[in-house]
């Protein structure tokens, strides 16, 4: 260890980083400096629009927990783009990890993923994050668990559940899982195998829009459902389980209303796409997060950030005002800007500042 | 010196003339994509190629021979990698791509100067303040006297010399001229300033020299002098070649200078008319426009900094078109028409010379 460390000192008097990433990746190796890249080994067709790839990161990959997600970036249409996906796999299968994504016409990411993506082509992780680890919320061994996953809201949980009952075998564990027709579940071998393993995992299919064999209809997540499904007698809030809410944000919104009075606490995670560009005409305010210094202004749509981060006496570097200069650019983390002088959106890329405004609420890299 | 054939634009006329070069601009990077990340990664595989084929011979060198081609690859490798590729990235052209190593505010090139300062003395201070005079340090680098505005000294009377000095170390001119050393000397900057500024260009030199002096001589062992002084070589040919570009740029003989009122609100076709009548483009081919990082086409470079380069070819039909219709004149030649401007700028205005009155862009 020590001396790879040394003679990785010695190379960088005449190589830097990127030229030692170049060079690798034109022999073939997927290993870098610093950057963690990933291989695709393999493609399988999860369910409906719905393809997991498992991949295998270079020795930079930082490791995770069950329940954790990675930003994942792919270099689509000459544009790098970088978007979160949740690890489906065990942290202890070790050297591979997968994720399972979901195609969405509309979004470049996903579309790519599911229809382009084969074994031999790289894409690099950036960075591993999340919350709803068995790690932070430490569950003891006999507290219930309850998963509501709705669409690719069960990637996170299949890590959970896993590593939950490896842990605590006799631990309950209840999933209810929605999809809007059942071709779109996912993960089916899988789930019913833990089924027969662990008599104490109950796993409840339901979908939203057409019936499954032998079943109807269930609809969208009510209290008629959860009554039939988790049971409708009052129990003391001690002894109520931890819920587990994953999907979309409207799906998040009411699972969490409707599980306010049934779980002890409640852990969610919202997925949701972005939504159209509004054209910029209505005068509105947005948050913005500067992620450095953690602070949260109000900021104006009608003024450039660097205008509106200035009169709120925010120090940014800065030089010609007028977007040619790239003194002021600076990585935006999340939610899209409008360049005044062209007009067009961006997001999740390089803003110069001095020339934009913001569309939405966005998270700055100052 | 004053420009005799573009004629002074009316107030009207030059929101007309700017808003035509904001649309071409935004047609430009509306355009950009897929086609500009395979030109640009293209280019630096060919600098990565060029630099270890180059190198790679230079450690046979005891053959003549592989000495000479190891030492122009390597000298080629150098001036892709400043021009074409580090200065274009560096003014956020593919900030776009997201891609780490092509990041504007990150990218690191080879050559003694840091990228940092670079940034902020040509991408801010060079190009917001184009040929401003006591503004834009470009304008003879505090070393030469290039138009009769700048007050003559005695000292410009040997300025052949120093040009040939500046051209031949070239890189350490660029990489000096934010210390302002003049400033320090006259007492108007503070030692304590100058010694924060050289901290991080005191480390980018000593990489720089140790690499090319120290670390591949002595990987080649017993050719350590070979290896050297094709290293040598190399480093010169780039700073000639750029030295040469660059001031074909900005002072050919029909090139403006103007004095610092006129940034005074400045709108953004003012903008546009100075940075036209500032900057002056050379004829050449293909390779040589790449070879010069585009910058042969330096007025679309001045008029659309953030447009990828390899568009300007392109775009200079149409700035041409425009500049045509608003009775500009379109500052183009040959590379020994422009350069021979330059020289005979720096011989006569070595001598005193009477400036003439700034010439009026606008009629109101």
């Amino acid at each position: 260890m020590l001396r790879a460390h040394t003679a990785k000192r010695l190379l960088q008097n005449v190589i830097s980083p990127d030229q030692y990433d170049f060079w690798a990746r034109e022999m073939g190796s997927i290993t870098a400096w610093e950057r963690c890249f990933a291989r695709v080994v393999s493609c399988k067709e999860e369910a409906q629009d719905t393809v997991s790839l498992t991949l295998r990161p270079n020795g930079n990959f930082p490791g995770y927990d069950a329940g954790q997600h990675m930003n994942l970036s792919a270099t689509i249409g000459g544009r790098r783009i970088t978007r979160s996906y949740s690890f489906t796999s065990s942290p202890d299968q070790p050297g591979l990890v997968s994720v399972t994504v979901r195609r969405d016409p509309q979004g470049a990411m996903s579309d790519w993923l599911c229809r382009e993506a084969r074994p031999g082509a790289v894409l690099e992780i950036n960075g591993v994050f999340g919350d709803m680890t068995l790690a932070q919320i430490q569950p003891e061994p006999e507290d219930h668990m309850v998963l509501l996953a709705a669409g690719s809201g069960i990637t996170p949980f299949m890590s959970l559940i896993r590593a939950r009952l490896t842990q605590s075998p006799a631990a309950k564990v209840t999933l209810l899982y929605w999809e809007r027709s059942p071709e779109y579940f996912c993960f089916n071998a899988e789930l019913d195998a833990l089924t027969r393993q662990y008599p104490n995992f109950v796993l409840h299919r339901l979908t939203t829009q057409s019936p499954m064999d032998g079943k109807s209809v269930s609809g969208r997540v009510d209290a008629e459902q959860l009554n039939d499904l988790l049971g409708s007698e009052v129990v003391d809030k001690h002894a109520q389980p931890l819920a587990f809410i994953c999907g979309g944000a409207g799906f998040v919104q009411s699972a969490r209303a409707l599980m306010a009075d049934r779980a002890r606490q409640i852990f969610a995670e919202a997925f949701s796409p972005l939504k159209a560009a509004p054209t910029i005409e209505k005068a509105e305010t947005h948050s913005v997060t500067l992620l450095h210094s953690q602070r949260v202004l109000q900021v104006s749509n009608q003024e450039t950030l660097l205008d509106a981060l200035e009169r709120q006496g925010v120090a940014v570097e800065s030089g010609c005002r007028m977007g040619i200069c790239n003194t002021c650019s600076c990585a935006t983390a999340a939610g899209r800007t409008r360049d005044i002088t062209t007009g067009q959106f961006h997001s999740g890329q390089a803003t110069r500042l001095c020339v934009s405004q913001a569309v939405s609420n966005l998270q700055l890299d100052l | 010196m004053t420009s005799s054939t573009s004629r002074a634009l009316a107030p009207d006329e030059l929101q007309q003339f700017g808003d035509e070069l904001d649309a071409l601009k935004k047609r430009a990077l509306d355009d950009v994509g897929e086609a500009d990340a395979r030109y640009i990664k293209r280019i630096l595989k060919t600098v990565r190629y060029t630099e270890f084929l180059g190198r790679a011979l230079l450690f046979v060198g005891v053959f003549p021979p592989a000495w000479i081609l190891g030492t122009l690859l390597l000298g080629l490798s150098k001036i892709l990698e400043n021009m074409e590729l580090g200065h274009n990235v560096m003014h956020g052209q593919y900030d776009w791509m997201n891609e780490p190593e092509l990041n504007g505010k990150t990218y690191e090139w080879d050559i003694v100067g840091t990228a940092d300062m670079w940034r902020k003395t040509h991408n801010y201070e060079h190009h917001t303040y184009t040929n401003i005079k006591g503004m834009d340090n470009d304008i003879g680098y505090g070393l030469l006297r290039l138009f009769p505005e700048q007050r003559w000294r005695p000292f410009f009377l040997l300025q052949p010399l120093w040009a040939a000095l500046l051209a031949v170390l070239f890189q350490w001119g660029v990489a000096i001229q934010d210390l302002e050393l003049g400033k320090v000397a006259s007492g108007r900057k503070s030692k304590a300033e100058l010694k924060k500024q050289w901290q991080p260009l005191a480390k980018k030199i000593r990489f720089q020299l140790l690499k090319d002096y120290v670390f591949f001589p002595l990987l080649a062992g017993p050719f350590f002098f070979t290896v050297l002084s094709g290293n040598l070589v190399a480093n010169l040919m780039r700073n000639l070649w750029t030295f040469m570009i660059i001031f074909c740029g900005h002072f050919t003989a029909k090139a403006e200078v103007f004095p610092k009122t006129v940034v005074e609100n400045e709108t953004q076709g003012h903008w546009y008319l100075r940075q036209l009548r500032g900057s002056s483009n050379l004829k050449g081919g293909k390779i040589f426009h790449i070879l010069s990082g585009n910058l042969s086409h330096q007025i679309e470079h001045h008029l659309f900094p953030t447009v990828p380069a390899r568009r300007y070819g392109e775009l200079s039909r149409e700035v041409k078109a425009i500049c045509e219709k608003y009775g500009q004149h379109y500052n183009v030649g040959s590379l020994s028409s422009q350069f021979g401007q330059v020289l005979y700028r720096i011989l006569r205005h070595s001598l005193p010379s009477q400036p003439k009155p700034f010439a009026a862009m606008t009629t109101a």
